[in-house]
């Protein structure tokens, strides 16, 4: 019996059904700083980081191609400015075999359509946009004396479900099941994608705000060792 | 066995306290509503609380204008003398405030559909244009300072935090009660009485010419189309294109129901027409070019006694104890009890 526990507590080492996802934003692949002025070499100026806030749902374990469970009703909002949103618990019903992580970046059409909601989809946690319904599934802002607006401000507020400007992304990290996954999230690499200069705001679902979450979505990487 | 009895008697009763549930009347001539009531069941005190902040200009930035201000009940709801609502906001300054009716019936709202849902329409309003997606959250913390509101929600919700989705939830709620069911043209149908011969005449041209987009017994599809407005240069408003990016939806509006229009002046989107008799006038004399949808293909034409029995049958259409209901006005009973209290 002493055995069988023992071999349990080995062999089936990472069963657990407590997995946690991690995020951390970096820059220049260190943790990022809020409100630190760093050097951004497209601009050849400063820039800084105010608030950083996403959505993450629709999470699913893989093995393979096969689905192999479903956190149905997952919606979180990290926020880099509240630490304990970085981290997600997932609470699973039981231990789960898998090799990766789906997740999206943002909210699906079919919650984008359901009316209030409380929560995380709360609109009070202002990510919901008024005069055009919908979520904002990323918001990046901040500062860098570049920007042409006002106070040199730039307010990235990526989102809409409808086509053709559905700014929805879905990421698919690899893992495995015997520790919680990190994830990076490269801003100097998404803001140095960016004309700071030119194109401060884009704040409303539109060919732009599609382009931008392409690149949101390959800067959210498993592999930046900070 | 005797204490599980009396457990589910204690429940029954403590449901019983917590939320009576409430029932939408309406006629069985009408479709099935397209609100999803299993995500917000309807109660007396949601509804109540509803009404409460429908009348509150504490919804506002400047606590100035209240969801009455622009919507008021003895105008089907509609604002009252304005051509353009003005307010809060550019955008919505360049819009007609439209009647409130059959909310439960819509699935896409405002003139151009940029809200897509009747608990995310608050949302517009209360918003300042720049700072767009943060003032619920200043209301939320403005009402939880208010004792009567965190003892209105408590007894809606059974929980005094308050919060931005109960907010909207008890909004939406009070303006599912807007039915209008009531007008001389629903006791027609339900053969309590009958049209006079003007207005028989008027329901036989309605449905030769209008019915098709303002289709009984809604009086709307509720779908984007083009009713041949020239546009107002001085508005450029665009219309559906502007949420869809479709280049087919240039100059698309919403169709808007025609129950109580002889209450909700002026119409259109942009309020041009102040009369009725204008409005058929615009469809008798659409030229070529303006007939881009091909229910307008064919030439409305009409002798002056038919225009005058289309408005004697869109008369019909007006129903008092909807404009009238005390259940829509002022909540100052409600108001009353918690001052009392
Ligand atoms: C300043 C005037 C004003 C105020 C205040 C106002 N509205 Fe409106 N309302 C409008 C206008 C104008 C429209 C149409 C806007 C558009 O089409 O872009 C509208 C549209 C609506 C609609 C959509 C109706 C339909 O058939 O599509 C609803 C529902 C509504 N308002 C409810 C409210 C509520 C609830 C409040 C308070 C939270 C409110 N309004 C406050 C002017 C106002
Ligand atoms: C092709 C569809 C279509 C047909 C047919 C049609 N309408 Fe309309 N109607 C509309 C649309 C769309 C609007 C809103 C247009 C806007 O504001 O830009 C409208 C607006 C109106 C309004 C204004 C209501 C308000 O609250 O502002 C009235 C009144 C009206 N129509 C009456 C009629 C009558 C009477 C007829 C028949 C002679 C008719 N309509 C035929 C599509 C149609």
């Amino acid at each position: 019996m002493y055995l069988l526990l023992f071999w349990f507590a080995t062999v089936g080492h990472g069963q657990t059904t407590n997995y946690a996802l991690k995020f951390i934003p970096t820059f220049n692949n260190q943790p990022l700083q809020l409100y630190k002025a760093y050097y951004l070499p497209n601009i050849n100026d400063s820039i800084t980081i105010e608030g950083l806030r996403f959505y993450v749902s629709g999470v699913k374990l893989l093995k393979g191609v096969k689905v192999v469970h479903e956190l149905v009703n997952g919606y979180y909002l990290v926020d880099a400015t509240i630490p304990e949103t970085q981290s997600l618990e997932l609470d699973l019903p039981k231990p789960f075999i898998f090799d990766q992580i789906q997740l999206h970046i943002g909210i699906d059409s079919i919650t984008n359509v359901s009316g209030a909601m409380g929560g995380a989809l709360d609109p009070m946690n202002g990510m919901y946009w008024a005069w055009q319904s919908g979520f904002i599934n990323f918001k990046l802002e901040g500062t860098s004396p570049v920007c042409n607006s006002r106070n040199h401000k730039f307010q990235y507020h990526i989102g809409g479900y409808m086509p053709p400007f559905n700014a929805l992304q879905t990421v698919t990290f690899s893992c495995t099941n015997d520790g919680d996954l990190t994830v990076y999230i490269a801003l100097d690499k998404i803001l140095g994608s960016l004309d700071l200069k030119l194109e401060p705001e884009i704040m409303s679902p539109s060919a732009k705000a599609i382009s931008l979450s392409t690149i949101i979505k390959q800067n959210f990487t498993t592999n930046i060792q900070p | 066995m005797k204490k599980l009895w009396l457990i589910l008697f204690g429940l029954g009763l403590l449901s019983f306290t917590v939320s009576k549930g409430f029932k939408l009347a309406y006629p069985s001539y009408f479709p099935k509503p397209v609100y999803d009531f299993k995500k917000n069941p309807l109660t007396q005190q949601k509804i109540d609380l509803g009404r409460v902040l429908f009348y509150d200009p504490i919804l506002s930035k400047d606590n100035s204008i209240s969801c009455a201000s622009c919507h008021s009940p003895y105008n089907a709801f509609a604002h009252v003398d304005h051509d353009l609502s003005h307010g809060i906001n550019d955008q919505i300054g360049t819009r007609n405030a439209p009647a409130l009716i059959n909310l439960a019936w819509q699935s896409e709202f405002m003139w151009d559909g940029a809200i897509n849902h009747l608990d995310m329409q608050a949302l517009a309003p209360i918003s300042h244009p720049k700072e767009m997606d943060e003032d619920i959250a200043n209301v939320v913390s403005k009402l939880r300072q208010i004792p009567m509101y965190r003892g209105l929600f408590f007894d809606a919700f059974a929980d005094s935090t308050i919060t931005g989705a109960q907010t909207l939830k008890a909004l939406s709620q009070f303006q599912l009660t807007f039915i209008s069911a009531n007008a001389k043209y629903d006791s027609v149908m339900r053969k309590e009485s009958v049209f006079t011969e003007q207005e028989a005449n008027g329901y036989h041209l309605f449905k030769q010419h209008c019915n098709s987009c303002h289709t009984e017994p809604l009086f709307s599809t509720y779908e984007f189309t083009d009713n041949g407005l020239n546009i107002d240069s001085t508005l450029n408003d665009l219309g559906r294109v502007v949420i869809s990016h479709n280049p087919l939806d240039s100059f698309k509006f919403k169709v808007p129901t025609l129950r109580n229009a002889a209450y909700s002046f002026p119409y259109m989107h942009d309020g041009r027409f102040a009369k009725l008799s204008q409005v058929v006038t615009h469809y008798t004399s659409l030229t070529f070019c303006n007939q881009k949808d091909k229910r307008l293909q064919q030439p409305i034409i009409l002798t002056q006694n038919e225009k005058v029995d289309l408005v004697a049958f869109l008369l019909t259409l007006s129903d008092k104890s909807f404009v009238f209901n005390p259940n829509y006005s002022y909540p100052k009973e409600i108001l009353a009890r918690w001052r009392r209290d």
